[in-house]
Parts: C-alpha cells; structure tokens; sequence
C-alpha cells in the first residue's frame, strides 16, 4: 500500500474513534433515562428493596454514570465485554455463539439483493420505456410495500410448509442445514432490500448512459454487452457501493426482524431479549458491535470507492 | 409465588403471556377432559426416541433462587431432583429423592428417607448431606427464601435420612418443597462455587444437560444413573426457545417440533381438535390490578364499580374466545387449598354506575389503564376492559407499554389500573397468598395484615378444613376490599403432536418429562 492510501485509512479510522465513543456515551446515558430496573427483574419479585439495592450495588448500578462509562471503556480496551448480568456468562461467548447466524444472513440478504437488483437496474435503464421495465417498476413498488415479517412468513408457509423443501425456521446444525436455513431469511431481507438498490442503480446507469463518453463509444459503434462492462458498469459501480454500504448498514437493522421471524439465534435476537430484560451490559456490546460493523462497511465501502475512482487523491 | 404471564403483569414475565392467552379458539376439545385431568397417556410406554418441545421463554437459568418463569420451575427438577415432586392432580405431593416422609406428632419436624443407592449423574453418591446443603441454599434464597422461613435447621442422622426442623407445624412448606426450585445439589457445589456450579449444573434427576445455549436451545439426555432404571423413556428431550408465535405454529405445522408448551389461544384454531391438550382452567388469575395507593383507587367504591363494570362472560368470550371461566375467587383455581369464596364478583352497568356515583371519581378524570403492548391479547385485552369501564362512566385512558416500562411504573405506584395475570406453581394456593403478603396485594398499597394472618392459618393448616377456612378469609378479605379485581381463571393449551405420549399436565402447567415418551 502506498504511503498516500495508507494515509487515508488511517485518516479515516481516526475518524471513526470520536464516533464510536459517542456511540458509548449515548447508550449508556440512553440506559440510564431508560424506565425499568435490571436490579429488580434479577432479584424478582419477592426481593424487598433492600435486596434491590444489594443487586444493584453488586451489578455496579448505583455507582455515578461517568465511572460506569469509564469501567465500561476501560474494560473494553483490554478485550473484555462484560458478562450478562441475567445469565452470567461472558458476552464475548454470546457474541461469538449469535455473530456467525447475523453474517450468514447479511451476506445472504446482500447477495440476494444484488442479484436481484442489477438484472432490475440494467433492464430499466436500457429500456426504459419497455413493456418488461414498466412491469419491473410496478414490482418494485409492491415489493417495496411488503413489510418483511410479512415477505418471511408467507415465504415460510408457501415455500417450507407447503413443499417441506426447506425448513421453516432455526439455524440447523451442519454446514447443509444451514445453507437451507438461510434460503428463506436471505430471501425475505434481499427483496426488502433490493427495490431500493435497483432504482437508484438504475438512475445511477441513466446518467452514465447520457455521459459524452457513453455517447462516443457508442458512436464508434460500441454497443451490447462490451457497453455495459466498460462503460457504464464501472462509472456506475462507485455510486451504487455507496449505496450497498448504506444498504448494509439498513440490512443489519431489518436483521433484528427477520431473525425473530425465523426464530434465528443471531446478534438481533439476543438484542431484543436483552433489551427487554435490561440486560445493560449486552445491549452495550451489541450497540458497540452493531456501530463497528456499520463504520467498517462504510470504511471499506469508502476504500473500493476510491480505488475504482481515478480522480481519488488519497488526501 | 408466583408464575406471571401477563397482560401487564405485576412484575415481569410477561411475555409468556404470549404462551397462554389469546382468543378465538375453538372451545373445549382436544385430549383434555374434565377439570383437572390433563393427560395424552396412551398404550405401554416404549424406551428411546426423542422429542422436541417448544417453549416461548427460557429458563432464568440454573440457580433455582432466579426462578420467576414457569419454564424454570418446569425444567430444573428434570436435571436436578427433589426431595418431592408435585402430583399430577396439582394437589398432592409424590415422593422425588425421598422414598418417604414423616411428621412428628408436632408436625413441626419432618423426616425424610432417601431412596437407596441414590448417585448423582457423574456417579457421586447422593447422601443427607447433600440434601441438608440444599435445604440451606433454598432458605438463604435471596428471591424465594422467605418460602422457606419456617425451616430453623437440618439434622443428618445417617447418609440416608434428613430430618427438617422448623418453627411451627407448616405444612405449607412441606407441599412447596415439591415445587421446581426445591433441587437438591451437591454438597458444596461439588466443589465449585455457585456461579460456576450452575452453569454446568449436576444433579440426580431423569436428565442431564447435553448442551445449553441460553435463549436458544436446551438439549437433555437421558441420565443412565437415575434411581429407575426404566425411567425416562426418552433418550433425548430438546426445548428450542422461539419466541414468535407464527414462528412455533409454523415449526410445529412442519413437524420440526412436536409439542408447543403454551398455544396462544388465538391461534388455537391451527391447531387440529385431536392435538390440543387444554389445561381447562389453568391455576392462573386473570384480572386488573389496581393501584389503591392513590385516587380514584384508593376508594372501594370506585373499586367496586370497576368491578360491577367488568362484565366477565362478555370480557372472556372477546379476550380468551371463550377459553377461560370466570373467576370465582382472589385465589388460583385446582390447587390444594383453592375454595373460592363463596361470594360472587357481580357485573352490571346499572350497578357499577351507582356505585361509581357514591365513590369521589369526578366523570372525566382520566384513569390510566396500563397493558403490556407486545401482544396482541393484552393490548385487545385493555380495550376491552377500557370500552366497558367507559360504558359505566370511568374515563379510562389506555395506555400500551413496553413490559419493563409497565412494571417500572407498577413499583413505583404510577399508574391506575393494570390488567395482568399471577399464576401458581406449586400445589399449594399459598404460593400466590405468599406472593401477595409480600407484594402488599400485588402492589395495591392496601394493608395486608388479615392476609398475612390468613397466610399463617393457612400454613399451619392441619386439615383440608382448616385449610380452607384460612383461605376462605382471605377470599372474603379480596373480595370485600378488592385489591385487585379477578375476571378470570383461563385455560391453557399445549400443541401435542400424536407422536408425544405420556404426558401428564397439571394445572399450574408443569408436567413429569420422565413419564413421556415417544410413539
């Protein structure tokens, strides 16, 4: 790597450090407004206060919501998430039991979404006017307008219960279970992703097919296929990586949704479970997990960029 | 005790709810027959095979001190015995580790006899000691030790005999020591310490723990060194957490599970008639809590009128489908010592408008109903119950909250009325009584002293008269003063696909998994 390109990610990941703390800070202080008491569900119902109390001090609840940040971070920076104060184990076991099912789904869902999308985009900018694009348009709004638990379960009753070719549910236990398993869930998050990819890649080639470039290449009787890979798909390629990027980052969150539709053991899950038990220290790491996942996508996405645009400086 | 599943419950769970309530269902039907008998026992029970079961919560965890789900006190005597376990009429007391049992004339001592050649499932010998140690971890139980308050100490007199001592001649504490967090561990953890012990937990009972990944999967294997050789049937037992309703219907519908251990009853009617094992009513209270620590609650007559304003019948065909009873008492129903009170909690609008009019409500004040908002039954539960208390005059003003919202605002006394359920799981009505001694009447700020007294009758209680005299108070006290309002006492429905056999449900929903089997 040039000295120039070295300088530009490291350049952006010291952007990204400011970034990340905030996203701390919020969660914590955001915990702290939060109505309902870890301390109280842990202890149950017959604790009396005094017990709560005891919990809390125990869990490190009571003590001034800056020395919680400051442990919290202080922990974090020797590699250490914490532990669930429900189940008490460490959360980086969580993590790495949930964060296999959370990838799967996203690169199923990604891949999903661009397979479907580009045919979509390059059919409705080529021909615009078509019978077949105006069809795709259509598509693309009903799609659209799918709620994605919906898109799951009726995936799941037509396509697994009703031929009993894939399963309707779970995460399987080999290597082929789980291709089959994801068949569905990568199904249900690349269609609610793919309407949105497919038209701004569409907009994106428009442009490019109006460009002077465009129009003198095909003026020297450059046409077809060789068109499209030369000089439209990579003009097109940079816009539309931005735009996966940012897709990614909207596919990790419909995530949390699609795993509860499909009863899926991923990051999302174990999110609202702990979410919904109080269970701090979790939702601290996967919020912290969840903004370094969607910082990397974006760095990377910012790299390709830049490596596939001549005009980049490496500044 | 209590095993809350709610619609706004006094204090968490709830969302097991989802595991039980709902409507629309088909009424009756299924294996269930009448009241009290629960069961898909069919032919000469087979040895091997698996079954996976699938429930909408996990357990608290291993610790029976955190046991607050059904699930768990369901779960953790499977891995880890106890001295007893509950009847499957869920009145009586069966042995468990304890071959027997016996009272002094006092009653204030029990001797227990422990099976012979008892060993835990890594080949330890199960002796008094081990028992003794239990005993101590139940009673210092920061949760649910005050059950156990009347224990003053332990005797071990040889390695098969635990004599328990206690202050008075409770024989509510002997009954509650069959309910599932009453497990019997190894002396000192085995060597480990608590936290360390309970996640690879060891114990005597049918199973043990092949794999557990919480919130996701429980996978138990047959215990090869269990106290019967012929039990269980079952080489493996497997409970797969799925929360999502749609997501168990779907799961069951494809044969990739073959039990669901709580049906929503809205979706009841997915469920083919020969399938549905209702436990017909479940030992569950369905009602509105009320907060009587401020106005208009604090007011009997206002309490009254929203009583009279409930109409029962109208509220159990919209809300469960017609799969529940009214409530005819405070108390859960089928357990040992439920009587009812004999009184009746009327309805009529006329009525409740003229007991509203005597009470300080001003019409149009708004009185805030709290409903947990993650169900669809709890929320068309609380509008229900706001449309009829509106038809008597009360402004109620609906409010649908994120679960641990609701139960902060119910501890901090911020709220009017709440809808929400308590449910049993012992054979005992005391744990629910304790429950309310402790709460102060489920968090109503009404003083509890005749309950509390009542809840001392009834612990000592020598006789099933005795017994229910002392309930038969504190049901008259529930009744007259109306701490919360019951409405209800609603089934529950198991999905039992015809491959399941020997299962056995009582009506605080827990079930022997050693007795089932696979067909």
């Amino acid at each position: 790597m040039s000295a120039g390109r070295l300088r530009f990610v490291v350049g952006r990941l010291a952007q990204v450090l400011p970034v990340l703390a905030a996203l701390l800070l919020i969660v914590v202080l955001l915990q702290q407004m939060m109505p309902g008491d870890p301390a109280r569900v842990i202890a149950g119902p017959r604790a009396t206060a005094e017990q709560v109390v005891q919990v809390r001090h125990e869990l490190g609840l009571d003590r001034p919501v800056f020395e919680q940040f400051g442990r919290h971070v202080w922990n974090l920076l020797q590699g250490d998430l914490g532990t669930s104060n429900r189940t008490g184990i460490p959360i980086t076991a969580i993590v790495g039991d949930r964060i296999g099912v959370t990838v799967w789904l996203l690169f199923g869902g990604l891949l999903v979404s661009t397979l479907l999308a580009t045919p979509a985009a390059l059919l409705m900018a080529l021909r615009p006017r078509s019978r077949s694009a105006r069809m795709c348009s259509r598509a693309l709004t009903i799609i659209i307008n799918c709620p994605p638990f919906w898109v799951g379960l009726m995936l799941a009753s037509v396509l697994a219960l009703g031929t009993g070719w894939l399963p309707v549910g779970g995460f399987g236990v080999d290597f082929g279970d789980r291709v089959r398993s994801m068949i569905l869930p990568s199904l249900t998050i690349g269609l609610a992703a793919m309407p949105l990819l497919a038209r701004s890649a569409a907009a994106s080639l428009s442009q490019v097919l109006t460009a002077d470039h465009v129009t003198t290449a095909r003026s020297l009787g450059v046409s077809g296929w060789p068109l499209v890979r030369r000089h439209l798909l990579r003009n097109a390629l940079p816009p539309a990586i931005t735009l996966l990027a940012i897709q990614a980052a909207a596919l990790l969150f419909g995530a949390v949704i699609v795993e509860q539709t499909f009863g899926l053991p991923g990051l999302g899950a174990e999110m609202i479970t702990a979410a919904s038990q109080r269970d701090f220290p979790v939702v601290q790491a996967l919020t912290l997990i969840f903004g370094l996942a969607i910082i990397a996508i974006n760095l990377l996405a910012d790299l390709a960029v830049a490596l596939l645009d001549p005009r980049t400086t490496w500044r | 005790m209590m095993g809350i599943k709610s619609v706004g419950c006094v204090l968490l769970t709830l969302t097991l709810l989802v595991a039980g309530c709902g409507g629309g269902g088909d009424k009756g039907g299924g294996s269930g027959s009448a009241e009290g008998e629960v069961s898909r026992d069919t032919g000469t029970p087979k040895r091997g095979g698996s079954l996976t079961i699938l429930r909408a919560s996990d357990i608290d965890g291993w610790d029976p001190d955190k046991a607050i789900q059904l699930s768990t006190f369901e779960t953790l005597p499977q891995v880890m015995e106890g001295l007893l376990r509950p009847g499957t009429d869920g009145k009586s007391i069966e042995p468990g580790l304890a071959e027997s049992w016996k009272l002094d004339a006092k009653a204030k001592t029990v001797t227990f006899t422990l099976r012979p050649g008892l060993t835990f499932s890594n080949g330890q010998p199960l002796t008094s000691a081990d028992a003794a140690f239990s005993v101590d971890l139940w009673r210092k139980g920061l949760s649910l030790g005050s059950l156990y308050a009347a224990i003053t100490g332990t005797e071990t007199p040889d390695p098969r005999t635990l004599v328990v001592k206690m202050n008075k001649a409770s024989t509510f504490t002997l009954t509650w020591l069959s309910n599932g967090s009453s497990i019997v561990v190894p002396k000192d953890f085995g060597g480990m310490d608590r936290k360390e012990f309970f996640t690879k937990p060891i114990g005597a009972g049918p199973f043990t723990v092949a794999s557990y990944k919480p919130g996701q999967q429980l996978v138990l294997d047959r215990n090869p060194r269990y106290y019967d050789a012929e039990r269980p049937y079952l080489d493996r037992l497997t409970y797969d957490v799925v929360t999502d309703p749609n997501q168990q219907m779907l799961r069951y519908q494809s044969r990739q599970a073959d039990m669901i251990e709580g049906v929503p009853l809205d979706l009841a009617g997915q469920i083919p008639q020969d399938e549905r094992v209702p436990v017909h009513p479940s030992a569950t209270i369905h009602g509105v809590f009320v907060n009587a620590g401020k106005a208009p609650g604090n007011d009997i007559h206002f309490r009254r009128a929203v009583s009279l304003a409930i109409d029962r019948a109208q509220y159990i065909q919209a809300v469960f489908g017609g799969l529940a009873v009214p409530a005819t008492g405070g108390l859960p129903p089928r357990v040992q010592g439920s009587v009812g009170c004999g009184c009746v909690y009327d309805t009529g609008v006329e009525k409740a408008k003229a007991e509203l009019a005597k009470s300080s409500y001003k019409p149009g004040t708004k009185v805030e109903l709290v409903v947990d908002a993650t169900t669809p039954f709890s929320t068309r539960a609380g509008e229900v119950v706001a449309s009829q208390l509106r038809a008597v005059g009360i402004d109620a003003d609906l409010q649908k909250l994120e679960v641990q919202v609701l139960v902060d605002r119910q501890m901090k006394g911020n709220y009017n009325l709440s809808l929400g359920e308590v449910s049993s799981v012992s054979p005992t009505v005391g744990d629910i009584f304790g429950l309310i001694v402790a709460t102060g009447g489920l968090y109503s700020g009404l003083p509890m002293k005749t309950i509390s007294d009542a809840f001392e009758r009834l612990e000592v209680a020598q006789t099933d008269d005795d017994r229910a005299e002392a309930v038969r108070v504190a049901e008259t006290w529930i009744h007259d003063n109306l701490p919360y309002i019951p409405i209800a006492f609603p089934d529950r429905l198991f999905a039992v696909s015809s491959k399941v056999k020997g299962l056995q449900v009582t009506p605080f929903l827990s079930y022997p998994a050693h007795l089932l089997w696979a067909g």
